[in-house]
């Protein structure tokens, strides 16, 4: 934990430098969305902008959890409780997936119920 | 006695308590919000209608997100600089904190505000038109009103449910009424017990008129009356119940069950029991044998003169349903949600809206379910089949989008080529193809609603600024078709709220869960920044600790909108 | 501490040291109390339930309907009798009651809050302020959700499970939504889980970070450990309902369609939503909690159990590693069983399959513990005090339950037994006769330290006794008639299915066969209220003429929480706490006494020091 003030200063220079970073992650996210040259896959939104836009938020967010938070020289322990409610969260996240295997919404299986 | 480790750590842990704590506590959002995320694509993945994809406008979401980010930084900063001793910084750096969590209520607070003042209405051929409704217009040489969203209803008769009527509905009726006569239809009969005696009396005579006061007088009183004669013949019929087991399972019991002999051996479920016991209960009540029942009609009916009464749609659930029973003309009632019923006929209730967007791909994804061809169903809209200016310019809109995204296909496929099998790798969206944006408007009317190439709409496009809370109806006067929708063609209208579909269901509760965490988080820094310097004197370590964890928590609020503002602005 | 502080601490006014206390005992004591009261309250809901169920034709009784005013029984009873609605209204509040208002309150609220800081050695809880605040929320909280009996639209009426469409159609037609009993359900949960989050923030810090000198995790009582993962479960289960919660009130009052499907019809017709909802989403986040939730109330009644058994056998807890890794997995294992409560709604074959797994796995960890505890038995100095006679019975009750649990666990069966009687008999044998047992059973042995006075012997057989029996006679005839097809939430006990003697309707004829059966099980209910009065009367007169305590460890225990004054006071210990060694050391051959303490100093000649050790008093 940085505790002395040349620690401080040079987390302080640390956290600048992330804030920059986030602004311009930010910038490239929203030009990632509406620019059609940076269209990658069919064009319009389809799951490859899904992918880009959540894997460029996830790196967002793991540069605030890490870096602002000071996950990155946290006890273990905190890490642990984090971790395991992140893992949870994508279990509960995942929910969607087991409806998915549900034979209801199989569209070939049942025509007549398909599609919601 | 004192808690230990409130500041200092604990040496095998390592940790202080509140860091402990607020890491638990952000567990728990991430369960929260991964909640909230779950039930999103669970919800986006079941639509079974067009989801909105880039339905809000990004500006306003892009520049809280700087905010936001800006505010996290700063936090940060205040923290290091309690830890430096420094407490001008501190209060510097956290003041402007909190100041970005006011901007970004404040940018919210316009999004909300914009959100609900736009309106959808879709028809019954699913065609969905967006827009802004007029306020209650003064009435035309028919004496129609239009505008305010009103099932407007020639009542000649109101039921009122007297255990549930609801005052300001009634109040709202009865003003809306004006002057006109209001008469009793039916004699209200109530039964006045005196001692032993019991006399009929009548407070509300068939064909009486009377004024709205007196209206509330006679229906508070009768519904006192209602809920006593109520109580009163219940307790007699349930003592007349408990006389007639009493009696039927006394005369089983005793030697000769007379009567009742067949009952002998039987329980409380056979059938035959229940049919005797019915039968002695409603004897003993023909007979008064534990009291004598009371009148209790539940409802008072007046009559109107086929006044038009103007009714909310909150009030109720009308409209919903079969919509044809709402063509004027009609001869229909509607049920408000305190039970009151109006009946009378259909006025007109069609929906004035000026329309900013024109969205066919709900009708397209009926029509390619039931495998019919998709231009032939559109043309079909009753949209496109408006008389009137508004509905001239909603045509003309219509063919100027028709011949622009032919343009746009053809871009596409130049540009991107084909495959193998002769396919163009790239083809327009739905929403392209069939839907009209607000901007395509802006720049249809500015093209004069000549479209040469599909870079036309982009070039003539309204800019960002302009657009900044979406359709922008001040800026652009003249350009949205104005035209009034039947009632009876509306399937469902909404304002842009919970209400109008569950993107916008799921995207409030999110946002407005965000929100409340900003102002919590807001609240509590803020408390540090005015209520701190005391502790800052006596003991700084334990004020930066309370800083770094509302500083913590502040952090994953930005981290969860670092999420909200793609998925929901972007996606 | 600032001065300020330090000021009033020694004699706080009235209102602070009773109404408002942050002492955790006070609290404990409050949460016991109040959920007492609630227990008490929904047994009431269910005593007219069953009349309805044995008999469906006939008035309630006076000694029961004078509860109700005149007008509330014009309202909802019809000639006296349960109706319907009426009915469906006490069953979704017996539930709610029970589970939130309840036995959790109770476990976690009163027992963790009381005993934990004790056997870890604290002053107090982490965050005594935050305790104060978690106990109001959740008086507020109940008081909502049953406040609600009066209003217009009475209270909630879609099960404790509040599913959608049913539950957020319920109460529609009102114009005032707020002032619906189903709204105010889902606000009162909204109450009662910001309670429980903060609670188990509170636990968790508390157990991590306050730990006496040389209470390493290992020398922690089986107790605390069970309250440590009860806390996790809290903490991490509730917040999918939260947002469940949240999205039913959003439908109910903005009219969104969370979890109205498309071109849904009801009663009164078409109903006017946007529809693209899915009633699957609210059973998932609901049942996300719900089955932690299970655990949740388990943990603190075993927990009680589990430190019961050794005082009074003489022996240590057998099995204290296993039991300590039995619950850490039983934990984890808890969030990923879920959809066994759903298996009849159209999974499909591999997710099925997915969650038999998981749950029939999740019976490991609870057959250790209760093995563990019954093997605990063998060869003991057994003393059947009376926390030791509701210990043992907890043991077969709690494995009958259990039991009965695995064949509910396979989807094939399921397909068969959900929504049966089964189930009610299943869940019912666990909480009443298993869960509340282990929890009286904590009741008689703490109260000694909370009052300094034992409970009467004779009032507690009184109590014992006949309630063993009847609650048996009240959840054994429910298996039975489950299996035979008796559905859930009947209000008539069968009644309209029952065909007529000579009658071809097969169904009919098995309701018939077993319908007897809600007579004995309704007049068992009653009696078993009767059996309650004597503890009623206990708590009471203990308290003031009860036999006093001999000592601060009357039951010569060797947790922590003995070595406090009786009753503890503001702070707990009179002296600077240390644990020189496990929880449960108990006979030990180099002993005197049948039991050593964890607090008592080792003695420097006997090889008490080994364990000790020299080297672990510079420990923390």
């Amino acid at each position: 934990m940085a505790n002395s003030p040349e620690e401080i200063k040079k987390a302080v220079k640390l956290y600048t430098y992330i804030g920059a970073l986030l602004f311009v992650f930010t910038v490239i996210t929203y030009l990632v969305a509406t620019q059609p040259i940076l269209d990658f896959g069919g064009h319009g939104f389809d799951y490859v902008d899904a992918i880009i836009g959540i894997a460029i938020a996830a790196f967002k967010a793991s540069l605030v959890a890490l870096i602002f938070m000071h996950l990155n020289h946290e006890k273990k322990s905190i890490y642990w409780i984090f971790l395991g409610a992140l893992f949870f969260g994508v279990v509960l996240i995942l929910l969607f997936a087991f409806a998915f295997l549900d034979p209801i919404t199989f569209e070939g299986m049942m025509p007549e119920f398909g599609k919601g | 006695m004192e808690i230990p480790y409130i500041v200092n750590p604990r040496k095998d842990t390592g940790l202080n308590n509140s860091k402990i704590a607020i890491w638990l506590f952000l567990a728990s959002e991430v369960m929260l919000f991964g909640g909230l995320f779950s039930s999103y694509i669970f919800l986006r993945i079941f639509a079974d209608y067009p989801w909105p994809e880039r339905a809000l406008p990004v500006l306003p979401g892009l520049v809280n997100t700087f905010i936001l980010i800006a505010s996290s930084v700063t936090v940060v900063f205040a923290w290091a600089a309690l830890k430096l001793g420094n407490w001008k910084k501190f209060v510097g750096y956290m003041s402007f904190t909190i100041v970005c969590a006011g901007v970004f209520m404040v940018f919210k607070g316009i999004e909300y505000y914009h959100k609900f003042h736009h309106h959808a209405v879709q028809t019954t051929e699913f065609t969905t038109v967006e827009g802004h409704l007029h306020k209650e217009s003064a009435p035309d040489e028919h004496g129609h009103t239009h505008g305010g969203n009103l099932f407007v209803l020639q009542t000649n008769e109101i039921k009122f449910a007297l255990a549930s009527y609801y005052m300001p509905y009634l109040d709202e009726i009865l003003k809306r009424n004006g002057d006109h006569e209001i008469k009793f239809k039916d004699n209200y009969i109530v039964t006045r017990v005196n001692g032993d005696k019991y006399q009929e009396e009548i407070i509300a005579k068939a064909g009486d008129v009377v004024t709205p006061e007196q209206l509330k007088v006679v229906l508070a009183e009768a519904k006192e009356y209602y809920i006593s004669a109520r109580t009163h013949n219940q307790k007699v019929r349930t003592e007349a119940l408990r006389l007639a087991w009493t009696k039927i399972r006394t005369a089983i019991k005793s030697k000769d069950a007379g009567d009742y002999n067949e009952l002998v051996g039987l329980n409380q479920y056979d059938d035959a029991m229940k049919v005797a016991v019915a039968k002695l209960h409603t004897k003993l009540i023909k007979e008064n044998a534990t009291g004598i029942l009371l009148n209790d009609a539940d409802s008072l009916v007046v009559a109107l003169d086929g006044t038009t009464i103007k009714l909310d749609p909150e009030w109720g659930r009308f409209g919903q349903g079969d919509p044809k029973n709402t063509k004027e003309g009609t001869k229909t009632s509607l049920k408000l949600k305190d039970s009151t019923v109006l009946s009378g006929v259909a006025g007109d209730s069609g929906i004035e809206i000026d329309v900013d967007a024109i969205d066919f791909r709900h009708l397209v994804m009926k029509a390619e379910e039931r495998d019919l061809d998709v231009d032939v169903e559109i043309e079909k809209s009753p949209i496109l089949h408006i008389k009137g200016e508004g509905g001239d310019k909603i045509r003309k809109l219509w063919a100027t989008h028709k011949v622009w995204r032919d343009l746009f296909t053809a871009h596409l496929t130049e540009k991107y080529g084909e495959d193998e099998e002769g396919q163009p790798n790239r083809v327009p969206t739905e929403v392209d193809l069939y839907r009209v944006t607000w901007k395509q408007m802006v720049a249809y009317e500015r093209l004069d609603y000549k479209v040469e190439s599909w870079d036309d709409v982009e070039n003539n496009a309204p800019t960002l600024i302009e657009g900044f809370s979406g359709a922008n109806h001040k800026a652009f006067p003249g350009v949205f078709p104005n035209v009034i929708i039947p009632r009876e063609q509306i399937r469902f209208e909404s304002a842009f709220s919970p209400k109008m579909n569950n993107y916008y269901a799921i995207y409030f509760t999110i946002t407005g869960l965000h929100g409340l965490h900003v102002i919590g988080g807001a609240l509590v820094l803020g408390y540090y920044l005015f209520f701190g310097y005391g502790m800052f004197k006596s003991n700084p370590e334990w004020l930066a600790n309370r800083v770094e964890v509302g500083g913590l928590f502040w952090h994953f609020v930005d981290l969860v909108w670092i999420f909200v503002f793609p998925i929901f602005y972007l996606m | 501490m600032s001065a300020d502080e330090h000021h009033d601490h020694h004699n706080p006014p009235f209102w602070q040291k009773y109404i408002f206390s942050t002492d955790h005992k006070m609290i404990g004591l409050q949460y016991g109390i109040t959920a007492l009261l609630f227990l008490l309250f929904g047994f009431f809901l269910m005593m007219m339930m069953r009349w309805s169920i044995a008999y469906p034709n006939e008035p309630v009784p006076t000694w029961m309907s004078w509860v109700f005013s005149d007008n509330w029984q014009g309202r909802w009873l019809t000639d006296g009798k349960v109706t319907g609605e009426t009915y469906n209204m006490f069953g979704a509040m017996h539930g709610t009651i029970m589970v939130f208002l309840g036995v959790v309150p109770l476990g976690f609220g009163a027992f963790g809050n009381y005993v934990t800081p004790l056997q870890i050695g604290a002053p107090d809880m982490a965050f005594p302020k935050l305790n104060c605040a978690s106990y109001w929320l959740y008086l507020i909280g109940g008081i909502m959700m049953c406040g609600s009996f009066f209003l217009e639209s009475g209270t909630a009426k879609s099960g404790w499970t509040n599913y959608p469409p049913l539950s957020s159609l319920a109460d529609a037609q009102h114009p005032n939504q707020f002032f619906t009993g189903q709204t105010q359900w889902l606000l009162g949960l909204v109450m009662l889980i910001s309670s429980s989050l903060l609670g188990s923030v509170n636990f968790i810090t508390t157990i991590i970070n306050l730990r006496a000198k040389g209470m390493t995790w290992m020398r922690l009582p089986f107790f605390v450990w069970a309250m440590l993962v009860t806390g996790f479960l809290l903490l991490l289960a509730f917040p999918p309902l939260e947002v469940a919660g949240i999205m039913q009130v959003v439908d109910r009052t903005f009219g969104s369609s969370f979890f109205q499907p498309t071109g849904l019809v009801s009663g009164e017709g078409i109903e006017g939503f946007a529809g693209g909802g899915s009633p699957l989403l609210f059973q998932h986040l609901f049942w996300f909690l719900g089955h932690p939730e299970v655990y949740v109330l388990l943990l603190p009644s075993i927990a009680c159990v589990a430190e019961i058994i050794p005082a009074n056998t003489r022996k240590p807890l057998w099995g204290y590693k296993s039991m300590v890794y039995a619950v850490l997995v039983l934990g984890f294992l808890s969030f990923i069983v879920w959809a066994h409560h759903m298996y009849l709604t159209g999974m499909g074959s591999s997710v099925s399959t997915f969650f038999q797994t998981t749950t029939v796995l999740i019976s490991v960890p609870s057959v250790v513990l209760i093995t563990a505890m019954l093997i605990s038995l063998w060869g003991g100095s057994i003393r059947f005090t009376m926390p030791m006679m509701w210990a043992c019975a907890f043991l077969p009750m709690f494995g009958i339950g259990g039991l009965t649990g695995l064949p509910l666990a396979f989807n094939l069966v399921d397909l068969h037994l959900h929504d049966t009687y089964y189930v009610i008999g299943h869940f019912h044998y666990v909480v009443a006769p298993g869960i509340l047992f282990g929890l009286f059973a904590g009741i008689y042995y703490w109260y000694p330290k909370m009052f300094g006075r034992y409970m009467n012997r004779m009032l507690g057989h009184l109590h014992f006794w006949p309630s063993l029996i009847f609650i048996n006679l009240v959840f054994f005839p429910m298996l039975i008639q489950g299996m035979a097809g008796f559905h859930r939430r009947w209000y008539n006990g069968g009644d309209a299915y029952m065909a007529p003697e000579g009658s071809e309707d097969v169904f009919g004829n098995t309701v018939r066969e077993y319908i007897g059966l809600n007579e004995l099980m309704s007049v068992s209910v009653f009696l078993l209220a009767l059996a309650q009065v004597p503890f009623i009367i206990n708590l009471f007169t203990a308290w003031k003429m009860g036999k006093k305590v001999e000592s601060d460890n009357p039951w010569n225990a060797t947790t922590l929480e003995w070595a406090t004054p009786t009753p503890p006071g503001h702070g707990n210990f009179t002296f600077d706490v240390a644990v020189y060694r496990g929880p449960y050391e108990y006979s030990r051959p180099d002993c005197e006494e049948d039991y050593y303490p964890q607090w008592h100093e080792p003695k420097a000649d006997t090889s008490a020091d080994l364990d000790a050790g020299i080297a672990e008093k510079k420990e923390h």
